[in-house]
C-alpha cells in the first residue's frame, strides 16, 4: 500500500509518517498547496498513492477572523478539490478535522459524539466543518478525522511550537502565566493521534470518527499538570476567555467522544494524563 | 360555512323536537310506532354564482395529502460553485377536530416520510415506510428523521380558512432538539409562528378572501413568512380559475416573491453560523414559477396541485467580520395529492 501525506512536515505529519505501514510518500506544499488547487492532479499523478492523508490546513485561528477567504480557501475550497482529485484517481482519502466545529452550545457538558449537530464559532471552526461536509460529500469512501489541541514534539511550525513548549518556556523565564480555565477541552499528543489514525485506515474505516486522548480539561489545569510533571515551579494563575480576549472565540466545552472507535475495532487513546507524561519523557530523550 | 351552520341548526331543532316529543310521551304514552327519522342530511352547498374553493371539512373524518418537493438549489460562493438536490415527500393526515363559531380545528399529523438529498454527489436517503433503516450516507440523520414522523400539530382556521393559530410548536421542537440547546435554540428561531402557519395549512390558500369566483376570474392572496435569521419572505400568490377539466376545476397559480434580510440590530438575525446582512432574492424573471391546482366541487377537495417556484438573487452574508457574497438560484416543484385513505403510504415492511 502506498500512502502519501501531505502536510508531512507539520507536528502530526511529522508523528504520522514513520509510523504509517507501506510505502510512506511525504508531501508539503511544494508540492501541494491546498490554496492553489492546480497542484492537487499532477502530485497525486506523480505519487500515485493508495490512500492520502491530509494533515495540511490553514490553522490560525484568530487571524482567520479577518480573512476568512483565505481560511476557506485551504479548509474548505482547497479540501474539496482534494477530495475530487482523490474520488477521480480512486485514491481512499484521511481528512483531519478539528473540535472547533462546536462551540455554539454553550451549555453542554458530556462529551460530543460524531453525531451530535456541529455549530462553530469561529471562522476557523466553520471553514474546518464546510472541509468535513466537502470531503464526505464528495469522496464517498472518505475518512474524516476530529482531533484537539495537538501538541508533539515536532510542533507546529506555523505557530512556532505548541502549548506545552510554550508554558514551559515561559514558566522557565520566571514570567506569570495567565491560562483560560473556561474551556473544556482535550489536549492530545500527535503520537497518540497518528496511532489511532493508523488503526483507522488499517480497519477500512470512512466517515467521521473522533480521535483524542481520554477525558477532559481545561487549558488552565493542563498547564498546571505540565508544570507538576516538570517539577516546575511557575506563577500560573486562571483566566477566563472573555479577559484574556482572543480575537476568535473558542467552544466552552468541545470534549470529543471517542466511543465510535469500538465498532470498527480500534482501541481509543489512553488519558491525557499518561499521553502528556509520555509526550515529557520523548521530549527529553529527543533533547540527549 | 354557510352549510355547515344550517347543518348544526337542523341537529339542534331535531333534539329540541325529540325533547319535546319524549316530555308529551309521560303525559300520554304513544300507542303507535315512533316515525322513523331519517338522520340530518348535509345541507347542499349554497347556490353562489362561482365557486369559494372551500376545503370540506367534517368532525373526525379524516383526509391524506402526499405533498412532494424536489429542490434543486446552485450556490456560488467565494468563487465556488455548490450544487444541492434534495427531494422530501410527506404524508400528512388532516383530522377536523372542532367547530366552534365559525373556526374550524383541524390536527395535522406526519404519518410518513421520505427523503433524499444530494450534496455534489453524496445521497443522504430516509424512507419511513420501510421500517427502522439508518439513514444511508448519515446515519445521524435517522434520529431526526424519525422524530419528524409522528409529528403532531393543530391548527385554528378562521372562517376564510386562514390559518389563526397552530399549536404544538414546543412538543415538536423538544423532540427534535434531543436535550441539544443549540438544536432547541435554532428550531425555535427559525419555526416561527408565520413558519407553524405556513407549514399547518390544509388549503394551500387557494380559498379567495372576497367573492366567490367565475371561470376567467383571478385573485391574490398574499402571506409574510418571518423565518428569523433567515429573514422574512412575501409571497403572492395570484391565483386563475381558468375553466372546468372532467368535472374538476382548474386554476393556475402565479407566484411572486420578495424577501428582506433581517435587520442589522434584530436579536433574530443571529443564531446561524453566519449572519445575512442583505438579499436581493426573488422569483427568477427568466424561468416561471407557476402551477396548476385542480379542485373537486364535489367533494370540496383540492385532488392535486403542481407548483413551480424559481428564485434567484443574491445573498450578502457575514463569516466573521468580513462580508461575503452568495450567488443562489434554485428550482423548486411542488406536488400535492390528496386522498380520502391513506392508500398512498405504502406498508411498512
Amino acid at each position: 500500500m502506498r500512502i502519501a501525506v501531505l502536510g508531512a512536515a507539520g507536528q502530526l505529519g511529522r508523528d504520522l509518517c514513520p509510523r504509517l505501514p507501506g510505502d510512506v510518500i511525504a508531501l508539503t506544499r511544494a508540492d501541494i498547496d491546498l490554496s492553489q488547487p492546480a497542484s492537487i492532479a499532477t502530485a497525486l499523478a506523480t505519487a500515485r498513492p493508495d490512500v492520502l492523508v491530509n494533515c495540511a490546513a490553514y490553522n490560525f485561528v484568530d487571524k482567520a477572523e479577518t480573512e476568512p477567504e483565505a481560511a476557506f480557501a485551504v479548509n474548505a475550497w482547497g479540501v474539496r478539490a482534494l477530495a475530487q482529485a482523490c474520488a477521480t484517481a480512486k485514491i481512499r482519502l484521511v481528512h483531519f478535522s478539528t473540535d472547533y466545529v462546536f462551540g455554539l452550545d454553550a451549555t453542554r457538558s458530556t462529551p460530543r459524539t460524531e453525531n451530535d449537530p456541529p455549530g462553530p464559532v469561529s471562522v476557523y471552526g466553520l471553514s474546518k466543518l464546510a472541509g468535513e461536509y466537502l470531503t464526505l460529500s464528495t469522496a464517498s469512501n472518505a475518512l474524516v478525522i476530529r482531533t484537539c489541541g495537538l501538541y508533539g514534539v515536532h510542533g507546529s511550525g506555523g505557530k512556532g511550537g505548541n502549548f506545552v513548549e510554550t508554558m514551559l518556556r515561559v514558566a522557565g523565564q520566571g514570567k506569570p502565566l495567565r491560562v483560560v480555565a473556561d474551556q473544556f477541552c482535550t489536549p492530545s499528543y500527535t503520537v497518540d493521534v497518528a496511532e489511532t489514525a493508523i488503526g483507522l485506515i488499517r480497519a477500512g474505516a470512512s466517515g467521521l470518527f473522533q480521535v483524542t486522548n481520554a477525558g477532559s480539561t481545561t487549558w488552565h489545569d493542563f498547564a498546571a499538570e505540565i508544570f507538576r510533571l516538570a517539577k516546575l515551579q511557575a506563577d500560573l494563575a486562571p483566566i477566563t476567555s472573555a479577559q484574556f480576549g482572543a480575537a476568535a472565540r473558542r467552544p466552552p466545552y468541545s470534549v470529543l467522544s471517542n466511543a465510535k472507535l469500538a465498532s470498527v475495532g480500534v482501541t481509543a487513546p489512553r488519558a491525557w494524563q499518561e499521553a502528556l507524561a509520555a509526550y515529557l519523557v520523548e521530549r527529553a530523550a529527543s533533547r540527549k | 360555512m354557510a352549510r355547515i351552520r344550517i347543518g348544526v341548526s337542523a341537529a339542534l331543532v331535531f333534539a329540541l323536537a325529540t325533547l319535546v316529543s319524549a316530555q308529551d310521551t309521560k303525559k300520554d304514552p304513544p300507542k303507535v310506532e315512533p316515525p322513523k327519522v331519517e338522520p340530518p342530511k348535509q345541507p347542499e352547498p349554497p347556490k353562489v354564482d362561482g365557486r369559494r374553493f372551500e376545503p370540506k371539512f367534517e368532525k373526525d373524518k379524516s383526509f391524506y395529502q402526499e405533498t412532494t418537493t424536489t429542490l434543486t438549489q446552485y450556490v456560488k460562493v467565494q468563487g465556488q460553485d455548490l450544487v444541492q438536490t434534495q427531494s422530501s415527500t410527506f404524508y400528512f393526515k388532516w383530522t377536523p377536530i372542532k367547530f366552534e363559531g365559525d373556526k374550524w380545528t383541524v390536527k395535522q399529523t406526519v404519518e410518513g416520510l421520505k427523503m433524499t438529498i444530494d450534496i455534489s454527489g453524496n445521497q443522504i436517503t430516509y424512507d419511513s415506510t420501510k421500517g427502522d433503516t439508518p439513514t444511508a450516507g448519515n446515519p445521524g440523520l435517522t434520529e431526526f428523521f424519525k422524530k419528524l414522523s409522528g409529528a403532531e400539530f393543530t391548527a385554528t382556521l378562521d372562517k376564510n380558512y386562514k390559518v389563526e393559530k397552530v399549536e404544538g410548536k414546543d412538543t415538536f421542537v423538544k423532540s427534535l432538539s434531543t436535550g441539544s440547546p443549540q438544536m432547541e435554540n435554532l428550531l425555535n428561531k427559525i419555526l416561527t409562528d408565520d413558519a407553524l402557519k405556513d407549514l399547518c395549512d390544509p388549503t394551500l390558500k387557494l380559498v379567495p378572501e372576497d367573492a366567490p369566483k367565475k371561470v376567467g376570474e383571478s385573485w391574490t392572496r398574499k402571506g409574510t413568512i418571518n423565518l428569523g435569521p433567515i429573514g422574512t419572505y412575501t409571497i403572492t400568490y395570484n391565483f386563475k380559475y381558468v375553466g372546468v377539466e372532467k368535472d374538476l376545476d382548474k386554476i393556475e397559480v402565479e407566484t411572486k416573491l420578495e424577501y428582506v434580510a433581517p435587520k442589522k440590530d434584530d436579536p433574530a438575525g443571529g443564531g446561524l453560523l453566519f449572519r445575512i446582512n442583505s438579499g436581493t432574492l426573488g422569483v427568477n424573471p427568466e424561468k416561471p414559477s407557476k402551477g396548476t391546482i385542480m379542485y373537486d366541487p364535489k367533494t370540496q377537495r383540492v385532488v392535486s396541485a403542481d407548483v413551480v417556484i424559481n428564485l434567484k438573487g443574491e445573498l450578502t452574508v457575514a463569516i466573521g467580520g468580513t462580508d461575503t457574497k452568495v450567488e443562489l438560484s434554485q428550482e423548486q416543484k411542488t406536488s400535492v395529492k390528496t386522498r380520502d385513505t391513506a392508500s398512498f403510504i405504502e406498508p411498512k415492511k
